[in-house]
């Protein structure tokens, strides 16, 4: 039970980079919690922090309600997977995987059978004698994962440990850690930038934006219940359509939407007092939730078509704004043709002037 | 064109491009080589051109001349103890160049500017500062009440000639060293120490299961380039100890029979066997090495 807790924790980098401005978090114990973010929103910073390879510059970290804040790394019963995997370079794989056993002054026994247990785990079994520069990606992968193993720890850090590898190997791997993380019985902390690992991994995605938590849930309810602008944005491939658009009218809290490129309103539920009639608005649509079908509420006006086989996608602008269609398989379309779009109800969002996501998702 | 035809139009314009060197090469190092070698096995003289084969006379010469072998004592005692001081300092200077302070792109080149002065400039140096009436080295000790009166430091004692000596190549040549093992340390990844870190090693097991096997590569290569210079030392001995025969090294032997008795043939005996002593020793180590470098990791560090 080692839930992993941020009490107002800053992170400065030399008395002037702020990293982290203050951050309160709580990663659940034994489940798998993915931080996503661009780069240089202070994802692997926090992954350190717990590891403690960075120094926390204000506030506390507790690790199953142990203050670790000021703890050495080999103290806070984690283990960590990096990005280059950092394996040892001069010691054969059962000696990488040993390492942490033998300062801890393990006997020799138990940590020849602690490695073999995790080799076979891992599938590691026939590399043992050899050294990393022998080995695979895939295979320094699952060696810098079985390192980490060895070690039972409370916390199990993960920093984009897939983003070397090529993208078949990566959808493998991923499975792979997929399964470890039903059969092991700890708290992991994974950092991704790849929005498919934080989809299919997590059992919570926290997505960071400079510093700050812009959002944190379950997958789905992030996927479907973007706060904000840049979480909607950021989660989904394509991403989600922002089309610019003005409130023509409202009532209560109903909404209707139009503008340059709509072939009529759309209607939508807002939170009470969120926009006033003539207010400028972002309609969020992601390329899933339109179809083209006539007596549509937006004229698209199509620019270029990918065929992928099972779906396509289809690229062009409603209005001023550009806007992209994920559709099943479709008749190639010219260049210019205009196209009426349905808008699926229930899958709209609608952001203010301040980029929040205003929509009632209550109603869904 | 058919695709023998083109390969050895290929080669031939290799050989073009190769051939400058190759002819600089000759002349500056294979044609006085094999020249040295030549006169070796024969009588010549500095003053007589007539020149007469007189087969391994030279030879039996130089290997029965105790001052030959005074000298290959004075040149084994050099190279081990200076190259020895010299790899401990390097390591160190370079363990701590590694670590992030302030001021440390200044201290790095400070470091360095020992090495960049020419050998002839800081061996007359050092011997005034050594000098038994006005050195400075002496009034320091004196003052600091380590000596009572002042060291003759390159007149009658050999080994505190020797430790003069050292003490200046050690000073000159420990940047060359830390240069050299400095960016062995760089080479490796700071990943790898933050995992270490994570395993729960400390400094020192960190030190010697990580640092040192990984840059033991860097290690050897230095180790053996500071052997072959310190080997045929010539410079430094001959200037500060005024070619006293205390301090000889093989290189001072070699060149005083060759040029100051004049004995060409004798002295090229001498070269001949310096050149050999170092090329057997480079062979042992460098095989030595390699075989303990299967351990090691002896290309870039891949991870």
């Amino acid at each position: 039970m080692s839930e992993v807790v941020f009490e107002n924790v800053t992170k400065i980098y030399s008395g002037k980079t702020t990293i982290i401005p203050k951050i309160n978090l709580r990663l659940p114990a034994n489940e798998l919690t993915v931080f996503v973010g661009p780069s240089g929103c202070g994802k692997s910073t926090l992954l350190k922090l717990i590891a403690g390879l960075e120094e926390t510059t204000d506030g506390k970290i507790t690790i199953g309600g142990r203050d670790v804040t000021y703890a050495p790394p080999a103290k806070r019963g984690i283990a960590m997977v990096f990005q280059s995997y950092a394996l040892y370079p001069h010691m054969t794989v059962f000696e990488n995987m040993a390492f942490a056993l033998q300062i801890a002054k393990s006997s020799k026994e138990e940590i020849r059978n602690r490695v073999s247990e995790v080799a076979r785990i891992l599938q590691l079994g026939p590399l043992l004698d050899r050294k990393p520069r022998q080995l695979s990606g895939g295979q320094r992968q699952r060696v810098a994962i079985g390192r980490a193993l060895v070690r039972n720890p409370d916390v199990f850090l993960l920093d984009e440990p897939l983003s070397n590898l090529d993208a078949a190997l990566r959808v493998d791997m991923r499975i792979e850690i997929a399964k470890i993380r039903q059969s092991l019985n700890a708290t992991m902390v994974y950092v991704t930038h790849d929005q498919v690992e934080a989809m299919t991994l997590a059992d919570n995605i926290v997505v960071l934006r400079a510093g700050v938590v812009e959002q944190m849930g379950p997958p789905l309810e992030i996927y479907h219940k973007p706060v904000n602008k840049f979480v909607a944005g950021f989660l989904g491939s394509p991403s989600m359509n922002f089309i610019e658009a003005k409130i023509e009218s409202v009532q209560g809290d109903i909404v209707q939407i139009g503008g340059e490129g709509f072939a009529k309103t759309l209607a939508a539920k807002v939170k009470p007092g969120a926009f006033k009639s003539g207010d400028r608005a972002l309609l969020g649509i992601r390329p899933e939730h339109l179809s083209i079908e006539s007596d549509g509420e937006l004229q698209f006006v199509t620019s270029l078509q990918e065929q992928l086989g099972d779906h396509a996608l289809i690229y062009g602008s409603v209005g001023a704004s550009k806007c992209t269609i994920k559709t099943s398989p479709t008749r190639a379309f010219k260049a210019g043709e205009s196209l009426s779009l349905k808008v699926q109800a229930d899958e709209v969002h609608v952001f203010d002037a301040s980029e929040k996501n205003v929509v009632v998702f209550e109603a869904r | 064109m058919t695709k023998d035809h083109a390969l050895t139009e290929r080669h031939r314009t290799a050989y073009l491009f190769l051939l400058p060197s190759l002819i600089l090469l000759t002349l500056v190092a294979a044609w006085p080589l094999l020249r040295t070698i030549w006169l070796a096995f024969t009588d010549a003289t500095l003053s007589n051109p007539d020149i007469n084969w007189v087969g391994l006379e030279n030879f039996k010469g130089v290997l029965s001349d105790p001052d030959w072998w005074h000298s290959v004592r004075n040149t084994l005692t050099f190279t081990f103890i200076s190259v020895g001081l010299e790899t401990l300092l390097g390591l160190g200077i370079a363990l701590l160049l590694h670590r992030e302070f302030f001021g440390r792109g200044i201290l790095r080149a400070a470091v360095m500017v020992p090495w960049a002065i020419p050998t002839v400039v800081s061996a007359k140096m050092w011997s005034w500062m050594f000098n038994d009436n006005y050195g400075v080295i002496n009034n320091i000790l004196q003052k600091l009440g380590v000596i009572d009166g002042p060291l003759a430091w390159m007149a009658d004692n050999p080994a505190l000639s020797m430790a003069a000596v050292v003490i200046v190549d050690v000073w000159k040549t420990t940047p060359f060293m830390t240069l050299l093992i400095l960016a062995g340390i760089q080479s490796i990844p700071l990943q790898v120490y933050q995992s270490a870190a994570v395993d729960g090693a400390s400094g020192f097991r960190t030190f010697w299961k990580i640092t040192l096997p990984l840059i033991k590569p860097a290690l050897v290569v230095a180790v053996v380039f500071r052997c072959l210079d310190a080997l045929r030392i010539f410079d430094l001995i001959f200037i500060m100890t005024n070619n006293s025969n205390d301090t000889a090294t093989m290189s001072v032997y070699a060149r005083n029979n060759m040029i100051a008795f004049g004995d060409l043939g004798y002295g090229s005996a001498a070269s001949t066997l310096v050149f050999a002593f170092i090329a057997i020793f480079t062979v042992i180590y460098v095989q030595f090495s390699r075989l303990n470098l299967v351990g090691g990791s002896s290309e870039k560090v891949s991870l």
